[in-house]
């Protein structure tokens, strides 16, 4: 549609935006649409008396619509709201689409009819916002009316939700009602304001109940609308540190329907994966039991089965996981590698966590496998052990080995041995005694010791492995193959570059544990399929703005490294957005070029 | 038309009552107005097949109708112990049948015109109302009553609203505006006075839009009809107002917002007579305020419609005054959702 409207971050669902019209509009946002100088107005209802509004290219205009509540039978609302309303002349546009609609006609915005019947109502709620953004545009905006508030918001911008209203906390204070992020309170039931509002902060509960009905409702509404705007503002921080599901794994606790609303979208694995960038900059942390379900977790464990191809050795040696990351660079890791010892080229080492599952060593500087922090007890609920298990039982059968060393204990060595069983496999294990006890090491080394084969690696194969499984892990298997063939490792790890002759092709990116190529690197994937974002004829500089994107492979990821290819340009360069939104925005960056170069045509 | 079907689908879900046909479904005596006095009246619901039509999103009266059609036999034994129940000197007489009382269908020409006549010759009765659809008032149908009744008479017609839109989409009540008017224009040609019943908060409608809704009727049905009876919106059994106030999708209107529509109403139309009588006022199903002070506001609203003066409504006030306020301001923008219970 028009351009109004650009997404600046993005995290899963969630996003920040800029609405430009007559002013600026940052969302996610909290509008008042019967109010004179809001950004979107309201034509009324067609069953209504409105007065006319003035063609205004500067606002949003809902168009005449018939409101239906949610539980309308659905001949009804098709009767009833199928006649579609001839409109002209207004430059933007919002539509109230009923929660169990299918048809979406093009439009701005997106009003969610009924919404306010929607709380409580955890798949109704999942299932209609889901629907509804995977039928429209990525950059319309979706509105929830009188739905939000406090303890719910996160939850509705989690899921995508770009503008909510402040209706329900006024109505609440009207009800005597006291909203926190963690609840609501009847004023009655308070001792005491947990809050520092200018509400709360001059006033008590007791004093505020002797007041008047028309002053104390009128503040209570004040201090609810004022508790929405600060959990707004918490929550768009938290998208842009990278931290909204963190916070919303928590915040969904305030009530057993939102922690539906999370498991619900949970199993919506598309939707949210489709949205979740590469990497963040910030930790990972999986503390609850939700966590196991996240995109990241999944995603990884999907292309270690997918992308990764393990090198060909005889002997696999299954480590655990350590508190410190990368896992090579702690205490109990260099422990085994001192063990393994000259033995290493022989053998080929993969981690086990939880909930992260199963990490060849070559991805352990990998987003989330460097980068995640979890509560350790050293007991392991049902699920992880089925989920740590099923990870390991897929890496085993489509990676074979001669032999396999499982220096583990406790519950990582009980989920081995389920494995072990369920694949008529012999593991050997060496830590009876504790990881990191010398009789423990000891054993290990003597088990790899008889692992001697026609099998080995050099150091420098190894380290040139390493940068292979990370280019098939981002760009999908062959990749790797396509860029290091005849390269070698040049600068320590985990700096890696990678070179042929004098031409640098790559670099390894610690902090994320990624790989960025150069215009030389990227050139060697010129006729691979995947991670390319085709552009118009002309010559971009620093970076692709979304209207200039032709094609773009549909499987990009905000973050994930991209070709971008012109009729005379090549380049190469970091994704902002997913490839699907590159083709359907028509505002903001899709691509920040790292390294380019004007191609003869 | 699936609007009609659902009705139907409802309707046939429901178990029915069955009376004895020479009873009337209902008889009661209650206090009216005529010529600016109160006044007794007696009201009779007839059973008789009930309304041809039978559509309406609201209606729950569909259920005390006869299941044979009475005969008219039964129906004049209906009418004589309808009659035995007024010990008033004077009293007017309001009949209804659940449906049209000059559906012939309901009630045969030869019926109708024999106890219109025994009505005219009562002295006791100073004027007749009869309800009816107005696709049944025609020229000969009316000149036949008046001759047989000789005294004033007056047909009260379902309008609900003059909005044909929300007539038609929130109510299905399958006439028109221009439909009720050509009504009228025949009944005034025949000396027959006209009483608009309207309908506030129908479902679908928002608190707010349900009063601008009923005010802007008021002043458009004025001119056709002396008198208007505004219904508070009640939840009867077997509806499809009834299936969406279970699920949560319809709340009866605020008896605040049935003040302020008689308030604004009899502002814009004061000559025009302009009553309500809140059944049901107080409970759930019924119009409703916070619980406190629902039988005050009943009570002004029944004084009200006796005296017209909308003096009556100056001292009501309660907490949840305000609340209704708010809400008046803000359920149209839910887009669809009632704000409160």
């Amino acid at each position: 549609m028009t351009k109004i409207f650009e997404i600046t971050h993005r995290d899963g669902a969630a996003r920040i935006g800029k609405l430009v019209l007559d002013r600026e509009l940052s969302t996610p946002a909290i509008v008042q649409i019967h109010k004179n100088e809001s950004l979107i107005l309201d034509s009324g209802s067609l069953w209504g008396k409105s007065a006319p509004i003035e063609p205004d290219t500067k606002k949003i205009v809902i168009l005449p619509h018939k409101s239906l509540p949610l539980n309308t039978r659905e001949e009804i609302i098709k009767e009833i709201q199928e006649e579609d309303q001839p409109v002209s002349g207004w430059a933007h546009t919002g539509k109230v689409i009923h929660p169990f609609a299918h048809e979406y006609p093009a439009s701005d915005l997106y009003i969610l009819g009924a919404a306010k019947q929607l709380e409580n109502r955890a798949r109704e709620l999942v299932d209609s916002i889901i629907r509804l953004k995977e039928n429209t545009r990525a950059d319309s905006l979706l509105y929830t009316p009188a739905l939000a508030t406090p303890e719910n918001l996160s939850m509705l911008v989690y899921l995508g939700v770009d503008i909510v209203d402040e209706t329900l906390p006024i109505i609440k204070g009207y009800q005597d009602i006291y909203l926190t992020n963690s609840g609501e309170n009847h004023l009655d039931r308070l001792h005491e304001f947990p809050c520092s509002c200018a509400v709360c902060s001059e006033n008590t509960p007791q004093g505020l109940t002797k007041l008047p009905k028309k002053e104390r409702t009128e503040m209570l509404s004040r201090h609810n609308s004022l508790k929405l705007a600060e959990e707004l503002r918490t929550i768009r921080e938290h998208i842009r540190s990278g931290h909204l599901r963190e916070y919303v794994e928590r915040q969904c606790r305030a009530r057993p329907w939102l922690t539906a609303v999370l498991r619900l979208t949970d199993a919506e694995y598309r939707f949210l994966e489709k949205r979740t960038p590469l990497f963040r900059p910030s930790t990972l942390y999986a503390n609850t039991s939700e966590s196991l379900n996240r995109v990241e977790i999944r995603r990884f464990e999907q292309r270690v089965i997918e992308r990764y191809t393990a090198p060909e050795l005889d002997t696999l040696v299954l480590l655990p996981c350590s508190a410190k990351k990368p896992y090579s660079t702690s205490l109990s890791h260099q422990k085994f590698i001192n063990a393994i010892g000259k033995y290493r080229k022989y053998v080929h080492e993969v981690i086990i966590s939880s909930p992260l599952g199963i990490i060849p060593r070559e991805l352990e500087l990998l987003y989330p496998a460097a980068h995640y922090d979890t509560p350790v007890t050293g007991h392991w609920d049902m699920e992880e052990r089925a989920w740590v298990g099923g990870c390991l039982r897929s890496y085993l059968l489509k990676n074979r080995y001669k032999n396999v060393v499982a220096h583990v204990h406790g519950a990582y060595r009980e989920i081995c041995e389920s494995v072990e069983r369920e694949l008529g496999l012999d593991f050997v294990y060496t830590a009876d005694e504790g990881v990191t006890s010398s009789a423990s090491l000891k054993r290990l080394e003597s088990a790899v010791s008889g692992a001697q084969s026609d099998k080995k690696r050099g150091s420098e194969e190894m380290k040139l492995d390493l940068i292979h499984a990370v280019l098939d892990y981002q760009f999908g298997n062959g990749a790797g193959e396509l860029v290091t063939e005849g390269a070698v490792i040049k600068a320590p790890f985990p700096k890696f570059q990678l070179f042929k002759e004098k031409q640098q092709l790559a670099t390894l990116i610690p902090q994320y544990g990624t790989v960025a190529l150069t215009v030389d690197g990227a050139s060697r994937l010129r006729n691979y399929p995947f991670y390319k974002v085709s552009i118009a004829d002309f010559m971009p500089h620093s970076t692709i703005l979304a209207p200039g994107v032709i094609e773009a492979d549909p499987q990009i990821r905000p973050n994930d490294e991209v070709i971008v290819v012109g009729e005379k340009f090549f380049g190469v360069g970091r994704a902002q957005m997913s490839g699907w939104e590159m083709k359907e925005c028509a505002k903001g960056i899709a691509v920040e070029l790292r390294h380019s170069r004007a191609m003869p045509s | 038309m699936s609007f009609t079907k659902i009705v139907h689908d409802i309707r046939a879900r429901q178990k029915i009552k069955s009376n004895p046909p020479d009873r009337p479904t209902a008889v009661w005596v209650g206090k009216d107005m005529l010529d600016g006095r109160p006044i007794a009246s007696l009201t009779v619901i007839f059973q008789t097949t009930g309304c041809r039509w039978n559509n309406c999103t609201m209606c729950g009266y569909v259920y005390d109708s006869a299941k044979k059609p009475p005969s008219h036999d039964d129906l004049m034994k209906q009418f004589e112990y309808a009659m035995s129940r007024c010990k008033d000197e004077e009293f007017i007489v309001k009949i209804f049948t659940s449906g049209s009382f000059f559906d012939d269908g309901e009630i045969d020409t030869g019926t109708r015109e024999e106890m219109l006549s025994r009505l005219g010759k009562d002295t006791r009765v100073k004027k007749v109302i009869a309800e009816t659809r107005p696709e049944y008032v025609t020229g000969e149908r009316l000149s036949v009553a008046v001759s047989a009744l000789g005294k004033p008479f007056e047909v009260a017609i379902g309008l609900e609203t003059s909005n044909d839109m929300i007539r038609k989409d929130c109510i299905n009540k399958g006439f028109s505006f221009s439909d009720f008017r050509d009504a009228g224009n025949i009944a005034r040609e025949h000396g027959v006075t006209v009483k608009a019943y309207l309908l506030l908060k129908p479902v679908f409608l928002s608190e707010g839009a349900a009063i601008n809704d009923m005010i802007s009727s008021i002043s458009e049905t004025s001119p056709h009809a002396g008198t208007i009876s505004v219904n508070l919106c009640n939840v009867q059994r077997g509806t499809l107002v009834d299936e969406m106030f279970e699920r949560g999708d319809y709340r009866p209107p605020w008896l605040w917002s049935a003040v302020e529509v008689l308030k604004k109403g009899k502002e814009t139309a004061p000559g025009t007579i302009i009553m309500s009588d809140p059944v049901g006022a107080g409970s759930a199903r019924g119009p409703h305020n916070c619980g406190k002070c629902d039988d005050d506001v009943a009570s002004a609203i029944r004084i009200f419609s006796l005296t017209q003066d909308t003096g009556v409504f100056n001292g009501l006030d309660c907490q949840c005054r305000e609340l209704w306020k708010k809400v008046v301001e803000l359920e149209d923008s839910t887009f669809g959702s009632t704000l409160v219970k």
